[in-house]
């Protein structure tokens, strides 16, 4: 990210992406330890064999006009928090609070509405536009749904969108299957902005997208962030993609909350070995920088999440795993202000923390 | 493949259950006096109507009459015929295996020719043998079984003075006499299954034929024919034996009306002889039979998709 | 909250195909001028390519166009009313008169064909638009909400497809006599089973993919979201089924006919004159041909029809 850049960026938004704690912005979305269990069925009659914890316990706040990114390997749980946040899915427990009302408390009708503010953005841009209604009708739907607009005032409202969107008025009558993977991305942002969301979940929103698009479409969020309000959840597995875009980083294994801090600390300053792991793993560009990483290197596969390890989940794969990561549970310490991560015995290795 | 075995029993068992509690509620709430029609005899008197209906057990509420039946079900008894005051077993044992003997001839004539012309077709694909075969097949699709049936009565009388024997002899009692009575109606019901299965063959093999194993196959050096009956024709039977056994519902159905056209004492006659009469035991039963053959006879056919492809085997 | 005002910070995408750049053209109007790819203008085109590439189904369907036509406009065709019996000129062969001659009751077999259209039609069309009506709702909701009453249903379905279509539309009609409205019930009860399946297993994929749940995190009720992202997308299976079921629905009326428990005499349907025609075969053969011959190309037109509807909308068959 050039100064130039930074510096614009800081301005609009009031807080550095320079490793300082997140502003002080009012607090849009409390998620307090989110789990979410699928029951596995077999057998003729169905019985319940077990479960999968796709997530177990996160907890983080999202403010107003930040991102906070979610980043974990596949199967971590990332996607399943997402549509959690937007009551997509049921907790199994835990508690979602929007404003500082309880999801789980207001009438079907209340959240029907509620879900103007709460919008999402899918990764596959193939899938997630009726190949059979025209943009138009897409982008529109919501304001359908809420009754906001009709008519040539719809019309009008829809063309103004894809405008922002970098999209044009013509295609207002074209078809899914006529554009591109970007573009269609872009009909997506559009859809998800009609309703004037608050809070946006970007579900992998530019992971299937060939990488000089991926950074239009990012700038293109960024802007979007800026100009009006935008909270983003972005959900993501690639960690440059993190750097540029977000304030603050979440990492998650196996359904737990492993590391949360503001990027620039996350980056420079990892803590919890699973963390150290996936940075070094990041391909970086220039190879000078390349060398001064701690390489860590992880062993073995991902469990399933239907029976994780005893303890500590990372225990399995981890360089720096002792007996006692079996049997201890590990809670969350707060490194510095700001900087939570799961405990780890690592910390205690001399010379681990300065690293 | 055990396990999935017994799931498709119980899932076809739990079939004809809701089959048979369906049908014996539908048929008791429709007007149509069975009893007037089985004493079929308008002076009648008001007692002996009466006593008729104790007899049958029709007077009794229908929820009780229900349960009854499915407590002698379950003994193995299904009650007894109305019309023939005989045990619905009893009937059921004389005149299924005239219907099974039908429709396995019917079965092995549409075998005999679907497959094999479906390949020929295939094999000379564009050729006026494909073009010619297609015709026949979707014509022989779209005639309807009893037309073929009555053409095949008409002309066969006015051009050769031909009719099959007359009272029904079955095949232990006179065989030759039996395979006339079974030919015609056999090749009715074969028919249409047999251009059916023709043209599923034909597509199924043009798809087998232009897949990559094909080509490898060709590659090592395979002569055509043997390209065309051992490795196409094989791997394009399975989809054709998912229609033969879909198609063997409307072969049951066939049965009722040649059944009833060629005098053959079989289920299907049978059939629309209950219906008439109002007949409700043998109605019920006969219903449940077909169900249970055509849920055993797909749940077959899935059997032989692991004989014929052993991916499924190891499943 | 932000509101959505008119951006000027994003530029116009360049490098990518399929979007002009730049440019503001004028009002909201302008928007709708252009349709060159709508719903409308891509059906037309479906159309065309159809009648290029499947000549024995265009054929098909001009036969269907004629049979439709000589329903409607029976009367014109031919003055001879086909319920009169005539005990003058029974059993007369063809002539200039009778064009297929008469029937044992002095019937004109070639009226009788012309109104039996009209029977054989009837059934067939209501009997096809009714299941698939139906059929999609029931499948489509039972798809989509899952749950003990699709489980339920679908057991339903297979109890009711489990027994052989003529047997069960037998039952029924005989259970409740022989009429056109219990003719077309029967079979509405026989065939509707078949696209309730189709329509609740597409549903079952639909209702997986992203743009549903875009559309429910959008708020859309349960109901909304079934008939706009749900029927529409499912349609195409269904479409094929109803094209090759007209055929399947003419057959099963003339066979319950033949057996009697079609519409009442004296109406003119194909299958009980096929019926009667047995009974005289062996002096009078063209009673019996010319209606076998109207079912058997009806269906036959019917088949060809539904199989080159089949062919344009399944790219995936081998031809």
């Amino acid at each position: 990210m050039s100064a130039v850049e930074a510096d614009s960026v800081e301005d609009q938004k009031g807080n550095g992406n320079t490793g300082q704690s997140v502003a002080e912005g009012e607090v849009l979305v409390e998620v307090r330890n989110l789990s979410k269990h699928f029951p596995i069925h077999k057998g003729i009659l169905n019985r319940t064999v077990g479960q999968v914890r796709a997530v177990d316990g996160i907890s983080f706040d999202l403010k107003r006009g930040t991102t906070v990114a979610l980043v974990g390997e596949s199967g971590c749980g990332k996607t399943t928090t997402g549509r959690l946040v937007l009551r997509l899915l049921e907790p199994t427990s835990g508690s979602v609070r929007f404003e500082g009302r309880d999801l789980a408390e207001i009438s079907k009708a209340e959240l029907r509405q509620l879900r103007q503010r709460l919008q999402i953005i899918f990764q596959d841009p193939f899938s997630s536009l009726d190949p059979r209604m025209s943009t138009a009708s897409i982008v529109g739907e919501g304001l359908d749904i809420h009754g906001i607009a009709s008519g040539d005032e719809k019309i009008e409202r829809v063309a103004e969108l894809l405008e922002m969107v970098g999209l044009s008025r013509r295609d207002l009558k074209k078809f899914p299957h006529q554009f591109s993977g970007g573009q269609r991305q872009r009909i997506g942002i559009a859809r998800a902005l009609a309703t004037n969301p608050d809070v946006i979940v970007c579900d992998e929103a530019v992971s299937a997208l060939d990488v000089s698009i991926q950074a239009q479409v990012l700038n293109l969020l960024k802007d979007l962030q800026a100009e009006l309000g935008l909270t983003y959840l972005f959900i993501t597995h690639d960690l440059n993609v993190v750097r540029y875009i977000s304030d603050e980083v979440i990492v998650m294994y196996l359904g737990e909350m492993v590391e949360r801090a503001a990027t620039e600390e996350l980056f420079t300053n990892p803590q919890h070995p699973y963390t150290r792991a996936l940075l070094s793993a990041v391909p970086v560009v220039d190879p000078d920088m390349a060398g001064e990483r701690p390489r860590v290197m992880l062993e073995g596969d991902v469990p399933s999440p239907s029976n994780p390890p005893s303890g500590c989940r990372f225990h399995t794969r981890c360089p720096f795993a002792v007996e006692a990561c079996a049997s201890d549970v590990p809670e969350l310490i707060e490194m510095s202000p700001g900087h939570v991560a799961a405990s780890c015995p690592a910390y205690e290795t001399e010379g681990y923390l300065n690293q | 493949m055990i396990e999935m075995i017994v799931k498709r029993l119980l899932a076809g068992l739990l079939t004809l259950f809701i089959l048979s509690t369906f049908l014996f509620f539908v048929m008791r709430s429709v007007p149509g006096d069975t009893v007037r029609l089985q004493l079929a005899d308008a002076t009648v008197s008001e007692e002996q109507v009466a006593q008729f209906t104790a007899e049958l057990g029709l007077d009794k509420p229908a929820w009780r009459q229900y349960f009854s039946w499915l407590g002698g079900v379950v003994q193995g008894d299904l009650g007894n015929s109305f019309e023939h005051r005989k045990p619905v077993t009893e009937v059921l044992a004389q005149r299924l295996p005239v219907t099974f003997e039908l429709a396995i001839f019917s079965i092995i004539i549409a075998l005999a020719i679907g497959p094999l012309s479906g390949m020929i077709s295939a094999i000379r694909r564009g050729k006026p043998t494909d073009g010619l075969l297609r015709l026949f097949s979707i014509v022989g699709l779209s005639v309807p079984n009893f037309l073929i049936g009555v053409l095949m009565i008409t002309y066969l009388s006015l051009w050769f003075n031909y009719s099959a024997p007359f009272p029904y002899q079955n095949l232990w009692e006179n065989p030759w006499n039996n395979f006339q009575q079974m030919l015609l109606p056999a090749i009715a019901l074969g028919l249409s299954v047999g251009a059916a299965t023709s043209r599923m063959t034909r597509s199924s093999m043009l798809e087998v034929l232009g897949a990559d194993y094909i080509r490898t196959v060709r590659a090592k050096g395979a002569t055509e024919q043997m390209i065309n009956t051992k490795h196409a024709f094989r791997n394009s039977m399975i989809p054709v034996l998912t229609l033969v056994g879909l198609q063997f519902g409307a072969l049951l159905g066939g049965t009722v009306i040649l059944e009833s056209m060629f005098s053959l004492p079989g289920l299907g006659s049978q059939v629309f002889e209950s219906v008439g009469a109002r007949d409700y035991p043998l109605i019920q039963a006969a219903a449940i039979v077909y169900g249970a053959l055509f849920i055993l006879v797909n749940i077959g056919v899935d059997l032989a998709y692991g004989l014929v492809d052993p991916r499924i085997r190891a499943s | 909250m932000a509101t959505v005002t008119t951006s000027t910070t994003t530029k116009p995408t360049t490098g990518e195909p399929g979007s002009p750049s730049g440019g503001s053209p004028p009002g909201p109007s302008d928007a709708r001028v252009s349709d060159e790819n709508g719903p409308r203008a891509r059906f037309k085109a479906s159309v065309r390519h159809f009648i290029r590439s499947q000549p024995l189904g265009l054929a098909a369907f001009a036969f269907i166009v004629l049979l439709i036509l000589l329903a409607v406009f029976a009367d014109l065709v031919t003055s001879f009313d086909p319920t009169i019996q005539n005990r003058r000129d029974v059993k007369v062969g063809p002539n200039g008169t009778f064009f297929f001659g008469t029937d044992h009751l002095g019937r004109d077999v070639f009226a009788r064909i012309i109104y039996g259209s009209r029977i054989s039609l009837t059934v067939a069309g209501s009997v096809v638009v009714l299941s698939t009506f139906i059929g999609v709702v029931i499948g489509g909701v039972s798809g989509y909400f899952g749950g003990w009453v699709d489980l339920v249903l679908q057991r339903i379905i297979d109890a009711v497809m489990s027994i052989p279509v003529l047997v069960l539309a037998l039952f029924i009609v005989a259970l409740l006599g022989p009429s056109l409205r219990n003719l077309v019930l029967a079979l509405v009860v026989v065939y509707t089973p078949r696209f309730t399946r189709i329509a609740r297993g597409e549903m079952l994929r639909i209702k997986e993919s992203d743009y549903v749940a875009a559309a429910e995190a959008l708020g859309a009720r349960p109901f909304r979201t079934i008939a706009r992202h749900g029927v529409p997308n499912l349609m195409a299976p269904i479409i094929i089924m109803a094209s090759l079921s007209f055929g399947n629905a003419i057959v099963a009326e003339a066979a319950l006919s033949f057996l009697g428990l079609g519409v009442p005499p004296p109406n003119p349907s194909w299958g009980r004159m096929v019926a009667d025609a047995k009974e005289w075969i062996r002096l009078f053969p063209w009673m019996l041909l010319a209606p076998a011959t109207a079912i058997s190309l009806s269906v036959l037109a019917f088949n060809l029809f539904g199989d080159a509807v089949r062919d344009h909308l399944d790219p995936k068959l081998v031809r």
